[in-house]
């Protein structure tokens, strides 16, 4: 065991989250440690390779966990694997869609508004909207965003405009989609980007790239925390990032946290001994090091003294249509997807919360030739002459449904089986909420609505009943299993991300999320982020 | 770690790789199948994306070369899955036919697969692998290899991006393929 100079606060996981916490403590003075599993990304190594990327890791991931190392141990390496998320310096920021939302103000506050919702785990968040606002704005202007709300009226509130004017519709967007959108009486606006429409930050502007979604960007001008806020706090010279660093344990004395054990690369234990610790590995990895993390005062695991840790878990349902037309619609515009609509998120008439719905990401000619409508053939030659014809008449709208949290929608540690490091690996259980399913009709119905409004002739449904036998688990944007709130006996952190009973430890990425808005949640991630960095530098800052 | 240079080098090392296949010793060592192997699994291949009038089919892509690279150097651990799937395959073939199935007409290969595509064909064969997830890995791996980009070792010539009409490089307004890319 390899044993560190103390710091003041060790971060474990350098990705949305903890990236904007590494900022927040390093320019108030704070010495910290940002711990990160993965390395740095290589734009040499990040190619725009359909079959090695992290959309469709067809061959392998480029920027997720090595599996060999990180996955089970036994599970062959092609076999498809449940570690879907990145693990770089960045993480997710760095190949991401970039969609930058911001929830709405009714999202923190779901069991007020829909107090009818039987079997769930709705609750309300501890903070409202207007307590998140100020964050909100500060990961825009920092981080970096492009939009324009003018045109939705459902927009949350602001109170600065974004920093960046949004980006140009796609032509297809602009001269069919939009149209038929308008002509149903749905209200679209250009989707709030994480890229720079125009230069921002010492960076350039976007140029269209087709493979943006799942890949690096090759002209830095998509927006991740790797790009910078990270930068910032390496610059202070307060903050020092540490690859190829797995945390295990967060090593508690009664209610304080005194520091970190990790892995490095070659499975040497250290120890990185700090005075505040922030654990920010996403849903499924922070729960994760909680289980592990057990003492004396947490015998089940670090914050687990209401065996909250872990359940709740909530992710989207993607669902939608997609349309193939009689002529070449796509104008090929990278990343593709560029129009929203706002019109299902707490739809009052329809008693929903659902999500938005936007155009789809571009796609490639292999995870094009899945893409067919339901019974045409998946090969020989009938499926060759669709592709043929077909790679530029297919339009997709799709959008994110919000998964009711669940008691029993949860993970936990899988003793049983295990890593190349002897850690356990997590499984998962629970359902689905029935209403989750209803949602996901609602929205599959409206998108093919619209494509066939735009002229589609062949429309199909995609996710329009998913099974409600599977957990809400996963995926990207996996969140909630440490949830915020009031009361520490139905949550893992109270208001300001400090996990109850303990003095000094903090939870900065998606897990606090009560629930997970009807939007893509990583400017989420990164408000409250800032929001529990503020408040750390303030209670133990020295500036 | 391959850097862009090392890349290239190991691209057109792939592309190579075919005429260098039977004349080099140490190239040929490496051979994960046989020629009946390799002609069932192109003909299986060619039966999911088959020539057109047009455009080239699997054979002409050299999708064989991607499922080789698969396992060799992608996931060796997965070629048992292979050497199973076509020992199977020709039980069945011969079972049916007394040939290989490579050996079929193209109609008859057809409707094989179709019947091996809904777990049709004789179980009695099929005690090493699931035919319908030998099936499903095959087309997983043949789509890959006609539409992935050439540097896997399928795609000749960006046969597939051509025939989508797609921009290469993936910038718009950059439909350059080059001299004979």
């Amino acid at each position: 065991m390899t044993t560190h100079e103390k710091v003041d606060a060790v971060i474990v996981g350098a990705g949305a989250g903890g990236g904007c916490v590494a900022k927040q403590l390093a320019t108030a003075g704070l010495k910290c440690v940002l711990l990160e599993r993965g390395g740095w990304h290589d734009y040499e190594e990040s190619t725009n390779d359909e079959l090695i990327n992290q959309r469709t890791h067809a061959i392998r991931s480029l920027h997720g966990p090595d599996v060999a190392k990180h996955g089970e141990i036994g599970r062959k390496s092609w076999m498809p694997l449940t570690v879907d998320i990145a693990a770089c310096v960045g993480s997710g920021t760095v190949t991401y869609g970039a969609m930058g939302w911001r929830f709405m103000p009714q999202d923190f506050k779901l069991k007020t508004l829909y107090p009818e919702i039987k079997d769930s785990a709705l609750a309300d968040w501890p903070i409202t909207y207007d307590e998140l606002e100020p964050f909100y704005q500060q990961a825009e202007y920092e981080v970096g965003v492009s939009g324009d709300m003018s045109t939705n009226p459902f927009a949350p509130p602001r109170k600065k405009p974004f920093p960046m004017p949004a980006f140009e519709y796609n032509r297809e967007d602009a001269e069919v989609i939009i149209p038929a959108m308008k002509r149903l009486g749905f209200h679209p606006f250009p989707i709030p980007m994480l890229r720079n429409s125009v230069k921002y930050n010492g960076r350039a502007a976007c140029q269209r790239n087709h493979t943006c979604c799942g890949y690096a960007c090759p002209c830095d001008a998509k927006n991740g925390t790797q790009n910078s806020v990270i930068p910032v706090a390496m610059k202070t010279g307060n903050c020092e990032v540490r690859t190829n660093s797995l945390a295990y344990e967060v090593v508690m004395k009664g209610r304080r946290a005194i520091g970190v054990k990790y892995f490095d690369d070659e499975r040497g234990e250290h120890f990185q001994p700090a005075d505040i610790v922030v654990v920010a590995a996403n849903a499924r990895e922070t729960s994760k090091l909680l289980f592990m993390s057990k003492s004396e005062l947490f015998p089940t695991g670090l914050g687990n003294q209401n065996d909250m840790v872990g359940r709740c878990i909530n992710s989207h349902v993607y669902c939608g249509a997609a349309g193939v037309f009689d002529y070449d619609v796509s104008s090929e515009t990278g990343p593709g997807a560029s129009v929203a609509i706002s019109d299902f998120n707490h739809n009052a008439s329809k008693g929903i919360f659902a999500g938005a719905l936007c155009s789809e990401f571009y796609t490639l000619p292999w995870a094009r030739s899945k893409m067919r409508p339901w019974g045409a053939p998946r090969w020989g030659a009938e499926h060759k002459k669709f592709q043929r014809e077909n790679y530029k008449r297919i339009l997709r709208i799709v959008g994110p449904v919000q998964e009711i949290p669940m008691f029993e929608s949860r993970v936990v540690l899988d003793e049983s089986k295990r890593n190349w490091f002897g850690l356990p690996m997590l499984k998962e259980s629970g359902k689905k909420h029935p209403l989750t399913v209803k949602q996901c009709e609602i929205m599959t119905d409206a998108a093919a609505a619209i494509l066939r409004e735009a002229g589609a002739k062949t429309v199909w449904q995609q996710n329009r009943k998913p099974n409600l036998n599977y957990p809400n688990a996963g995926g990207q944007h996996q969140a909630g299993t440490c949830r915020m709130g009031n009361d520490p006996k139905t949550s893992v952190v109270d208001s300001n991300c400090k996990i109850w009973g303990t003095d000094n430890v903090f939870i900065g990425d998606g897990s606090v999320h009560v629930s997970n808005g009807g939007f893509n949640p990583v400017l989420t991630i990164m408000a409250c982020a800032f929001r529990t960095g503020a408040h750390i530098a303030k209670t133990f800052g020295k500036a | 770690m391959a850097t862009r240079r090392t890349f290239i080098k190991t691209s057109l090392a792939v592309s190579a790789g075919v005429a260098l296949y039977g004349c080099n010793p140490s190239e040929a060592s490496q051979q994960p199948f046989t020629k009946s192997e390799r002609d069932c699994l192109i003909a299986m291949a060619e039966q999911f994306i088959p020539a057109d009038e047009e455009w080239g089919g699997a054979t002409e892509a050299g999708v064989i070369n991607y499922i080789e690279n698969w396992v060799t150097k992608y996931h060796p651990t997965s070629l048992p899955i292979f050497k199973n799937g076509v020992e199977s395959m020709q039980k069945s073939a011969q079972r049916l036919y007394s040939k290989n199935f490579q050996e079929l007409d193209f109609n008859t290969q057809t409707n094989f697969l179709k019947q091996m595509e809904r777990g049709k064909l004789s179980r009695e064969d099929w005690t090493k692998i699931n035919q319908q997830y030998f099936f499903e890995e095959m087309l997983t791996r043949s789509m890959q290899g006609f539409y992935g980009p050439p540097r896997h070792g399928g795609n000749k010539n960006y046969m597939s991006y051509r025939m989508c009409g797609i921009d290469m490089p993936h910038v718009l307004g950059q439909n350059r393929y080059g001299g004979n890319a």
